[in-house]
């Protein structure tokens, strides 16, 4: 890599240190990145009485959280819900790009247009519109009552851990695309051909060339999708209801209704340390040695 | 770099296409055409209930209205939290374009360990999940003695913008050619005449597509948002607080314009972004760049 401001090989203009010109990003990471952090973690450990916080350090959120049943059992469900819709979405749309970069040539524009045009639309609504597809008069339910193939609509497709589950899959794929997308359009078409004349099946070539060169373009889509569903609270509060309650509902219920942001401060981190391990895990599992440039 | 295909056993004859892969290919496409229903679907589902004369938003399907966009106007919580969200957002977009593009600048000119953990650093607040990041932003402007509204939403907006800004610009700035900045140091033009002159004309194009990106992150986002909003809410805050009533079809009405909206927007950006960029150079596409080609 080249510098793109060139060292001026006359000391002119540049009579200060050049790391100098680095302090005011210094200033804004200290402000906007290591403070709010730093004091999420004394939150964690301060407490609530009565409604006043209480500016004595311990660990008691943590042990309180870690005790009890419910905050434990929903972490779990909700790292299980978000790898498992993450997953799916990976599944989908991983494929879907590998399809369009190998066998569309002058659709393949229109087609990367076409998945990204709903991120443009509002989350919140796209996420409500399930709620109006999958609702017992909704939109599926209906058409399958109105051909005769149910008598009575399928109580299970919304307020459901399923609903939220399908909803963060949908949410997820565009993200998945892109990044897949983005990592199979940079392998040199020559690899395939090269793998062919060498006699390589399209799975062999897909498991020694594509694969391999693209895993982490597929990893950075799969992360992505998981750090989305994790954290969104939206979705199970709109599609969820009481069985689809997730982690992140929790921690906004102690940030509004509980008023015990030391409380939610501690769920977060735990909520933090346990997406990091799994993206770490992530990471390792999808390494690639050397850089395709 | 592509030490990774290995070596294979020779004599097996070259792929040809048969019978099974022609129905594979046919697979595929219905495959593709499956995974557009679905990602289109809700969106179509709005559109239509937009347009359905009722209050409930369930079928049967009432009848062809356009009630639900006449009476946007006149709901004056609706325009209020539009208005407000446009403000945020219009104040994002521009300071974090001045900012991020300054990063960039900045971080590219001066390379070393200490850069390059800084720029690891402010990208912090884009890879946390939302709701954490919401919550340690309230609580840091609590601390601060910040009260909830205008300043704090756009400082919490400006912590996951200004990294998008500066990450897409440095990848432009990475790309151009040293050959023309030094050129112009040469023929006398100070560092700062260089970057007015030589290096903005060439960044300009991902400043204007960040900032892009920026107006509709900044409009859209309502995780975080929530944790700082006072007492005005933006336009998604506004739509999640109703839709603890359920919310009316006049929601789906606004969606429905501002989605139309940005999707035109986006088109013609990119139409003038292409035009401009076959005009007067995307590094990639004019022979500024041949550091690829060259001899």
């Amino acid at each position: 890599m080249s510098a793109a401001i060139p060292a001026p090989r006359t000391s002119r203009g540049w009579s200060f240190p050049r790391r100098l010109a680095l302090v005011p990003i210094g200033l804004y990471a200290l402000v906007l990145v290591a403070l709010p952090n730093l004091l999420l973690i004394v939150y964690s450990l301060w407490g609530m009485e009565e409604g006043r916080l209480v500016r004595s350090l311990s660990l008691d959120n943590y042990l309180d959280i870690l005790g009890s049943r419910v905050p434990r059992e929903l972490l779990l469900r909700t790292i299980l819900t978000a790898l498992g819709a993450a997953l799916l979405a990976t599944l989908v749309a991983y494929p879907m790009a590998w399809f369009v970069v190998r066998r569309l040539s002058r659709a393949r524009l229109l087609v990367l247009i076409l998945v990204v045009v709903p991120l443009w639309i509002s989350y919140l609504v796209r996420v409500y519109a399930w709620k109006i597809i999958l609702g017992d008069q909704g939109v599926i339910n209906t058409a399958l009552t109105g051909i005769g193939v149910l008598d009575e609509p399928l109580g299970f497709l919304l307020y459901s851990r399923f609903a939220v589950f399908l909803t963060l899959t949908y949410v997820s794929i565009p993200f998945v695309f892109v990044a897949a997308y983005a990592a199979l359009e940079r392998i040199p078409k020559p690899l395939f051909e090269a793998a062919a004349d060498g006699g390589a099946s399209p799975w062999r070539t897909f498991t020694t060339v594509v694969w391999p060169l693209s895993r982490q373009g597929a990893a950075i889509g799969f992360a992505l999708a998981l750090l989305i569903c994790v954290g969104d609270y939206l979705t199970p509060a709109l599609v969820g209801g009481m069985d689809g309650t997730m982690f992140g509902n929790l921690i906004v219920s102690e940030f509004g209704l509980a008023n015990d942001w030391p409380r939610g401060a501690a769920l977060s981190i735990l909520m933090l340390l346990s997406t990091g391990l799994l993206l770490a895990l992530v990471a390792r599992i999808t390494r690639t040695e050397g850089v395709l440039e | 770099m592509s030490s990774i295909a290995r070596p294979y056993p020779a004599g097996r004859p070259p792929h040809a296409r048969s019978l099974g892969e022609g129905i594979g290919e046919l697979l595929a496409r219905l495959g593709l055409l499956a995974v557009f229903l679905f990602l289109y679907a809700p969106l179509v589902t709005i559109a239509l209930f937009a347009l359905n004369d009722s209050t409930i938003q369930a079928l049967p399907w009432a009848g062809f209205t356009t009630r639900w966009f006449e009476a946007l106007p006149a709901d004056r919580s609706l325009v209020a939290a539009v208005r407000f969200g446009l403000t945020v957002a219009g104040i994002t977009v521009v300071v974090a374009s001045i900012v991020g593009t300054l990063f960039a600048v900045i971080l590219h000119g001066v390379r070393g360990r200490s850069s390059t953990v800084l720029q690891a650093a402010i990208v912090i607040p884009v890879v946390v999940p939302g709701l954490v990041l919401g919550l340690s932003l309230a609580i840091t402007f609590r601390s601060l003695g910040l009260q909830p509204g205008l300043l704090t939403v756009v400082l919490g907006h400006l912590t996951f913008t200004v990294p998008i800004v500066t990450l897409l610009v440095l990848t432009r700035l990475n790309r151009l050619d040293p050959a023309l900045a030094q050129a112009s140091m040469d023929l006398g033009a100070g560092p700062v005449r260089t970057f007015l002159h030589v290096t903005c004309p060439q960044i300009r194009t991902a400043v204007l597509a960040a900032a892009l990106l920026t107006l509709t992150l900044s409009f859209d986002e309502v995780i975080v948002t929530y944790f700082l909003v006072g007492t005005e809410p933006t336009l998604p805050v506004h739509i999640w607080a109703q839709t603890r009533f359920g919310f009316t079809p006049s929601i789906n009405a606004v969606v429905t314009l501002i989605g139309t909206l940005s999707v035109v927007l986006v088109v013609i950006a990119l139409r003038i972004l292409e035009r401009r960029s076959g005009a007067s150079g995307s590094p990639a596409a004019t022979p500024i760049d041949h550091r690829e080609g060259a001899p």
